[in-house]
């Protein structure tokens, strides 16, 4: 964090309020509010300088009775030069620093807590990492259902999103980010916050009819209520990846080609899969350790298999394309991801579950 | 002192009358002589009518915008809803659609039927030639094509918004607009049918400013003789032929998603609404220096006539406008950068900032020129003044957006919208109003009242500030754009930009009294009432309808001030003589 942008935003830490309503509710929110203001000062300072010039020049060269305009350079290389290269170096700076800021609200620690938001016309659905999707909500300004969002303060939240139907955008205006939300793929973003508090979300990208009334709450609580929450709405079904290796099991018939132990098949083992590089036979690669990345790469192998084919296997798989609602291709995901030793802690499904757990 | 050598071809001694004059044969024949025209004159103000009247559709819709917005909806217990003005649909989910409509409709109006068009298709055409010393464009024919296909294109856009509109928005995103799974509300083919055919309109247009350019200047008039607003339409033209294309393809490939279910764009059928987005914008963001550019221009020759001095720095703003055309094509991805991934929203960041650079350097430049000038605060020179402060204002707001981290937050906010309409009609509204007073003498051949010019300035020069500035704060502050409803912190901001607005239209509605005013009972015009250089000051107002008698041979630079009058010559010697008579116009 710059250390320029940073005292400039101490110092005009009232004005910064003044303009935003509210600070903003993370470091990262406040870095946000420092560059703004860094570039709100930059551009008061050369508004001025213009316009009090042209102010002083329009009334000192006004024209009057008798006084013809005087002669004067039709232009002056060295000033020329010099108020295009100055300008250009801050420009360059503003560049940089928006670039890390940005960067640094995309790239979620790797501890995350992902949560999935779908979005469709005009409501939010939320599912936990333990796979439990409540809808609560409150009311807020025009008798609109609000649905809440619980977050554990002081662990960073990543959401996981997207849409079933037309594009929306998740915005969070007190931690002065937004995403937008596409169908048939994931995008993301995570946030930090630093105390308990209620923060409004708004549909950002145009919907249609009520896409003014698409709002949410994130409540940010203590972790421990955060954890207490969690588990008093968990669901019988469990967590994602049992749920996912349920589905596998009974519904998608994917064992007889991908194995689940490293042995070679027709498809590529599951096996400490998700997280490593992959190459695919048209040149193209998928880096390793990108979260984000594989994500889209398992939920596009499942809807659309033939769009990248992993080196040294034939395009042989079939789509399931509408096999699957957009909860289960997570859950599905969730089995993948837990198969790998680089997944997040989660949990490995045991035989025993299939058996004991309810149908879903 | 004459400073055209008109060569004499023995011209006759008749009076010919201005290219205004009805037809000898009466009403009808004067109705069929402006619809059979070729004159670029007539083309140019038929233009101009058109262009106002969609801008007072355009502006009728922004107001029922703000209205809307005085009072956030809500519905009280008993089931009864306040503060909303526009009913929604029919359907019980239908709440807003007819306030998405409106703003659908105040978008695709202003930007495909008043801006794109608007100084392109009405100075650009009337000075364009007069400025050139030519008779006419290059395609006189293909000139009048272009305002029939315009009309056509009005027509079946009015046509749809008297229909059911669309309620997509003006940048129709996918899959919203593309399939009847994402929206069954609206009249989009055929309002993406009337952009198509008003693209053909533009690229015509484009085409023949830039072959009349290269090819009809006259002798003596090299590049770098030529007035800057020259340039400016220069600039545009280019950026008009090739960037025009893109969306009449963008909107024919939607439509064939819409009406034969073609899966390009909609991920339902396969497609990628991001592929839509940078289609679209490919076209939309260089078109927003179609606007800009002769805006540009127009403001360049107001501060040079106005101040009697040559423009700072005439090559810099000359390669400038070439520049930002250039340029312009290159950063149409910071529309997007909240649905791009990180390496294309960092390139197309560091890129946009490249654009912002030619363009301060052009204000650097106005503002230098009123150095040492001699500077007339009349109602051309006032708007001229206003668009460098309302330009500044929207340049400079545009630095938060190219800056990653804060667009992500102001992306789709209120900020937004103040932004471009700091640039467009503060911009290019702004400018080419003072355009219009500026060359309405030599139009019309009356003078319009100049206290009522004034006025009306004034006031849409506050109602402009108090609308939009206003709003960068409901931005900033969490506002979302299109939206129809709010919560309750933002009802007085949204307030004082309503008073802001009806206060604009009303300065607005002021000079359009006055134009029509001037043209019962105006003041008859001189030819050179402002004193300026360029060819189009040297021959009646109104011009005939050949223009120059003779074809001009230039001898002297379009703002060479300090050459043509004798040093501390009394400007009470201006305006220049009448061209010595060559036989012509002797009255």
């Amino acid at each position: 964090m710059n250390m320029c942008a940073l005292s400039i935003a101490q110092q005009s830490d009232w004005l910064t309020t003044k303009i935003f309503g509210a600070s903003g509710a993370s470091p990262l929110a406040r870095e946000s509010d420092a560059i703004f203001m860094w570039i709100f000062w930059f551009s008061t300072f050369w508004f001025v300088l213009l316009m009090g010039l042209m102010a002083y020049w329009v009334v000192k060269y006004r024209r009057r009775p008798g006084v013809a305009p005087q002669r004067s350079a039709h232009h002056n290389t060295p000033l020329e030069l010099a108020w295009t290269i100055i300008p250009s170096l801050f420009l360059g700076y503003m560049f940089y620093v928006g670039f890390q800021g940005y960067i640094s609200n995309l790239v979620a620690p790797t501890n995350a807590e992902v949560i999935d938001v779908q979005g469709r016309k005009w409501v939010w659905t939320i599912t936990y990492p333990n796979g439990a999707n409540p809808l609560t909500s409150i009311t807020i300004a025009n008798n609109q259902a609000a649905p809440e969002i619980y977050i554990p303060v002081g662990r960073p939240v990543q959401f996981r999103m997207t849409s079933v139907d037309v594009m929306h955008s998740f915005w969070i205006p007190d931690f002065r980010f937004k995403q937008d939300i596409l169908p048939n793929r994931y995008s993301s973003f995570w946030i930090e916050a630093e105390e308990p508090g209620d923060h409004v979300v708004y549909c950002a990208e145009y919907c249609g009819d009520l896409h003014s009334e698409m709002s949410a709450i994130i409540r940010a609580i203590p972790a421990d209520e955060y954890d207490a929450y969690l588990k008093s709405i968990e669901d019988p079904g469990g967590p994602p990846p049992v749920r996912g290796k349920r589905l596998v099991d009974t519904r998608g018939g994917c064992i007889a080609c991908h194995s689940i132990d490293g042995t070679k098949g027709i498809g590529p083992t599951w096996k400490d899969a998700w997280g490593n590089a992959v190459q695919f036979a048209d040149g193209t690669s998928l880096p390793a350790d990108d979260p984000d990345a594989w994500d889209n790469y398992i939920r596009e192998s499942i809807i659309n298999p033939n769009a990248r084919i992993h080196n040294g296997f034939a395009p042989a798989m079939a789509s399931y394309a509408g096999a699957f609602t957009e909860d289960e291709l997570g859950y599905i995901a969730a089995y993948i991801k837990s198969l790998s030793s680089k997944a997040p802690a989660g949990e490995i499904p045991t035989e025993e579950d299939p058996a004991e757990a309810p149908s879903n | 002192m004459t400073t055209i050598t008109t060569p004499d071809t023995g011209h006759g001694g008749h009076h010919e009358g201005s290219y205004l004059t009805p037809n000898k044969g009466g009403v009808f024949a004067t109705i069929i002589q402006w619809a059979t025209t070729i004159d670029h004159k007539k083309i140019g103000m038929m233009y101009l009518f058109a262009v106002l009247g969609m801008f007072m559709l355009g502006g009728v819709a922004a107001l029922m915008v703000r209205a809307e917005l005085w009072e956030p909806t809500r519905m009280l217990a008993d089931g009864t809803v306040t503060g909303q003005f526009f009913k929604g649909g029919d359907t019980a989910s239908a709440n807003y659609l007819t306030y998405n409509r409106i703003f659908t409709m105040h978008g695709a109006v202003m930007v495909f039927l008043v801006i794109v068009p608007g100084a392109p298709a009405t100075l650009g055409n009337f000075l364009l030639p007069l400025m050139l010393g030519a008779k006419d464009v290059a395609f006189p024919r293909l000139n009048l094509l272009s305002w029939y296909i315009y009309l056509l294109g009005a027509a079946f856009a009015v046509l749809a918004l008297l229909n059911t509109g669309a309620d997509t928005g003006w940048t129709f995103y996918t899959p919203y607009s593309s399939s009847h799974a994402g929206n069954t509300y609206g009249n989009i083919v055929m309002m993406t049918t009337a952009a198509f055919i008003l693209g053909f309109s533009s690229i015509l247009t484009g085409l023949n400013f830039i072959v009349t350019i290269h090819k009809l200047r006259c002798p003596g008039m090299g590049w770098f003789d030529m007035p800057l607003f020259v340039w400016a339409m220069y600039a545009t033209s280019i950026i008009q032929v090739l960037a025009t294309p893109v969306i009449g393809i963008t909107l024919l490939l939607l439509i064939f998603e819409r009406v034969f279910h073609v899966g390009i764009f909609d991920p339902a059928m396969g497609g990628d609404p991001v592929l839509f987005q940078h289609f679209f914008w490919f076209y939309s963001h260089p078109v927003v220096y179609v606007m800009i550019l002769p805006g540009m221009g127009i403001a360049t020759e107001l501060i040079a006539v106005h101040c009697r001095k040559p423009i700072f720095g005439y090559r810099a703003i000359a390669f400038a406008s070439l520049g930002i055309a250039a340029v312009s094509f290159l950063v149409w991805g910071h529309h997007m950068f909240a649905s791009m991934g990180e390496l294309a929203s960092a390139v197309f960041s560091a890129l946009t900032f490249f654009v912002a650079i030619p363009t301060a350097v052009k204000v650097f430049n106005w503002i230098a020129t009123l150095y040492k000038g001699s500077i007339a605060l009349n109602t051309p020179m006032l708007y001229a003044l206003s668009f460098l402060f309302l330009f500044s204002i929207g340049g400079l707001t545009g630095l938060p957006l190219a800056t990653l981290a804060t667009d992500l937050h102001l992306h789709d906010s209120y900020f937004v919208v103040a932004h471009f309409h700091y640039v467009m009609m503060g911009g290019t509204v702004i400018a080419f109003v003072g355009g219009v007073h500026h060359w309405w003498p030599k139009m019309t051949g009356k003078m319009y009242t100049e206290w009522v010019g004034i006025l009306g300035c004034l006031l849409v020069f506050v109602g402009f500030n108090v609308t939009f500035f206003t709003q960068f704060f409901l931005g900033i502050q969490g506002m979302p754009r299109r939206y129809a409803n709010y919560v309750d912190e933002f009802q007085l901001l949204h307030q004082i930009s309503t008073v802001g607005a009806f206060t604009l239209g009303l300065g607005f509605f002021i000079q359009l009294g006055n134009f029509i005013h001037s043209l019962i009972a105006g003041r008859k015009a001189p030819p050179n009432p402002w004193g300026g250089l360029t060819l189009e000051w040297y021959i009646e107002s109104p011009p005939t309808e050949h223009n120059f008698h003779k074809e001009p041979i230039l001898t002297h630079g379009p703002y060479d001030y300090e050459d043509v009058y004798p040093p501390h010559c009394d400007p009470a010697d201006f305006p220049l003589p009448d061209p010595k008579p060559g036989g012509a116009n002797a009255h």
